[in-house]
């Protein structure tokens, strides 16, 4: 059986009973009011972004505003994925994404084994080192980070945003070791019997069994870096170069002072797109992880 | 005495260690080393570069000129130093209140086994997954006050909306409806917190008569409020950093009037618009010296007020 912890001992699918619902209707008319305007305040601004997304320039900037566009036109989306270049952005961001994931999940996996699986003194004195990094904000040490990767050559290059995440992370370094402590002792203990060396029984015993928080420091890394604004900001200044969130903030500043509304909606729509896929892909993993964190994002 | 243990402990251990022992620590001191050389590189280097820069003048271009206590004092005279801590306060006495009871109010309905309950909760989360640029983008169009969608739904019930992120009084309270929107990681981990409440507890307050308050009052919020100071910290910690959503809604400038002047935003002002390097280390030194601070006092009052149901089985 595969050791993974996101099993929850409540029922897996809401039963479809209306019967307590019925029983205490006044009580539920509220709870559902509260709930219907919860989700519409959730959803509103997402189909007022579509909606601007598909609309003709005349159409967006008319009061009172209306939510069907009327015509229905992809000239945004032309002049988004055509002059503004976007397809760069997205391919920057997934570089980047692509190598902080990497970076976590095999640096993250070998530094969570190493707390999990080996004894050596100081072991405590550096894990707890590990998790209260995670106290620290990130400006406070920003400014260097940026004079390091000048020195280094590396601004303006993809390479300054995700190189200090190859080397792992504190909270997916917690969340692999609570699952690397949960596999039985006697696998290592057999393993070695049979000649395994430490890092074989890492490679070939540990890892397999970790595939569930693998794709959930994945899926959790890919939100994380695909929103990254700061540093890309402090970095990056060609705009080939820019990601996702940067070329979203290139519509913001707008051309002539004017805001064009409907590419920047269309453009936000897109950039919403791959998080939102992973999410409904993902959700069973996400939600363990989200569960931990709180209050990431 | 108790040092005195774990030293004389620590030197037996070292004395009685094999070779195989030896051999597994030198192999442990591998498996981490990858995050031993990041943390020195990029985290600890820095920060103590920071707290060496703080105490120096420096235009990136020049040379780093030794000036002591001269960027702390320059900021207790700064005004827009405290202008940016007030917004920043203020904006956190705004959002952690209002994160607090919408996101608690929506768990409470959203752990009962209604019909939907999964879908409900998964539209919930659905705008963390934006992170700040989208979320600040998105609303910027709502709140737009000639076309917005929200100013013309206030218009139907009678209301003359205002402007906004274009007015100083209403510009910050926008930012915080941006920042609450993001309610649905708060609600997936009250959701977790009331699921660890046992039932049985519920159960014998029934049994004694009490109705829905009194079960909030005396069952759900102690049992929920270790979860309540993980909450408290890390939104309040959160929203001291408050950065991305302000930085693009304010196009970086803090406006308008600087009534939306967060300290982060001030801070990054004068490190990457001004290249006060030195004036920027310290602004970020105060930061974390706030930060730790109220941490600890959230720290120091749990113990009045955090309830761990381990206690009470000891």
């Amino acid at each position: 059986m595969s050791p993974n912890t996101a099993s929850r001992p409540a029922a897996k699918r809401g039963p479809r009973n209306w019967e307590p619902v019925l029983r205490n209707l006044p009580g539920n008319i509220v709870i559902f009011g509260v709930l219907a305007l919860g989700i519409i305040t959730m959803l509103l601004p997402f189909v007022w972004m579509l909606s601007a997304s598909f609309k003709v320039e005349e159409k967006i900037l008319l009061y009172p505003p209306t939510l069907w566009p009327d015509p229905w036109t992809l000239e945004n989306y032309r002049y988004v994925f055509v002059d503004l270049g976007f397809m760069r952005f997205v391919m920057n961001s997934f570089i980047v994404a692509f190598f902080t994931i990497s970076g976590h999940v095999i640096s993250g996996s070998l530094v969570a084994f190493g707390f999990a699986r080996m004894r050596f003194p100081g072991r405590n004195v550096l894990f707890f080192l590990v998790l209260s990094t995670m106290m620290i904000p990130f400006q406070a040490y920003m400014i260097p980070r940026f004079l390091i990767m000048r020195w280094l050559g590396l601004l303006d290059t993809l390479a300054a945003v995700f190189l200090p995440y190859l080397f792992g992370g504190a909270f997916y370094i917690f969340l692999m070791r609570q699952h690397f402590m949960s596999i039985p002792f006697e696998l290592d203990d057999a393993a070695r019997i049979d000649g395994c060396n430490s890092f074989q029984i890492y490679w070939r015993i540990a890892m397999p069994l970790a595939k569930p928080i693998v794709v959930t420091v994945a899926v959790l890394e890919f939100l994380s870096a695909w929103t990254s604004f700061l540093e890309p900001l402090i970095y990056l200044n060609t705009q080939d170069k820019y990601t996702v969130s940067l070329g979203l903030s290139l519509l913001r500043s707008g051309f002539s002072g004017r805001i064009a509304w409907g590419p920047m909606m269309t453009a936000t729509a897109l950039s919403a797109l791959p998080p939102l896929i992973v999410f409904l892909v993902a959700q069973k993993q996400l939600i363990g992880g989200i569960a931990v964190t709180g209050i990431k994002g | 005495m108790a040092t005195q243990v774990t030293t004389t402990g620590r030197t037996h251990v070292r004395k009685r260690m094999t070779a195989r022992e030896r051999r597994e620590a030198i192999e442990g001191y591998l498996f981490l080393s990858p995050w031993v050389i990041g943390f020195v590189i990029f985290t600890a280097g820095p920060m103590l570069a920071s707290l060496a820069l703080s105490f120096t003048k420096w235009g990136l271009i020049d040379t780093p000129v030794y000036i002591g206590l001269g960027n702390y004092i320059k900021m207790a005279n700064d005004p827009l130093v405290w202008h940016s801590l007030s917004v920043t306060v203020r904006y956190t006495l705004l959002t952690v209140p209002l994160r607090l009871v919408i996101s608690l109010a929506i768990a409470l309905i959203l752990v009962r086994p209604i019909p939907g309950v999964y879908a409900y909760r998964g539209i919930f989360y659905l705008p963390n997954l934006l992170g700040g640029v989208v979320t600040a983008l998105l609303w910027m169009w709502v709140f737009n006050p000639d076309y917005g969608i929200l100013n013309y739904l206030l218009s139907l019930v009678g209301i003359a909306g205002p402007g906004w992120l274009n007015d100083p009084d209403w510009a910050l309270p926008a930012i915080v409806i941006m920042s609450v929107w993001n309610v649905g990681a708060s609600v997936i981990l009250f959701i977790a917190g009331l699921q660890a409440i046992p039932a049985h507890l519920y159960e014998a307050a029934e049994l004694d008569g009490a109705g829905g308050w009194a079960k909030l009052r005396f069952i759900t919020i102690p049992m929920l409020s270790p979860t309540l100071l993980f909450f408290l910290i890390s939104s309040i910690i959160a929203s001291f950093q408050v950065f991305d959503i302000v930085f693009v809604a304010s196009s970086g400038a803090g406006g308008p009037m600087r009534s939306t002047l967060v300290y982060l935003l001030y801070f990054y002002q004068n490190g990457f618009k001004f290249f006060n390097m030195g004036y920027a280390s310290a602004l970020v030194w105060l930061l974390m010296v706030i930060i730790l601070f109220l941490t600890a006092i959230i720290f120091r009052s749990s113990g009045r007020w955090v309830f761990y149901e381990s206690e009470v089985r000891r």
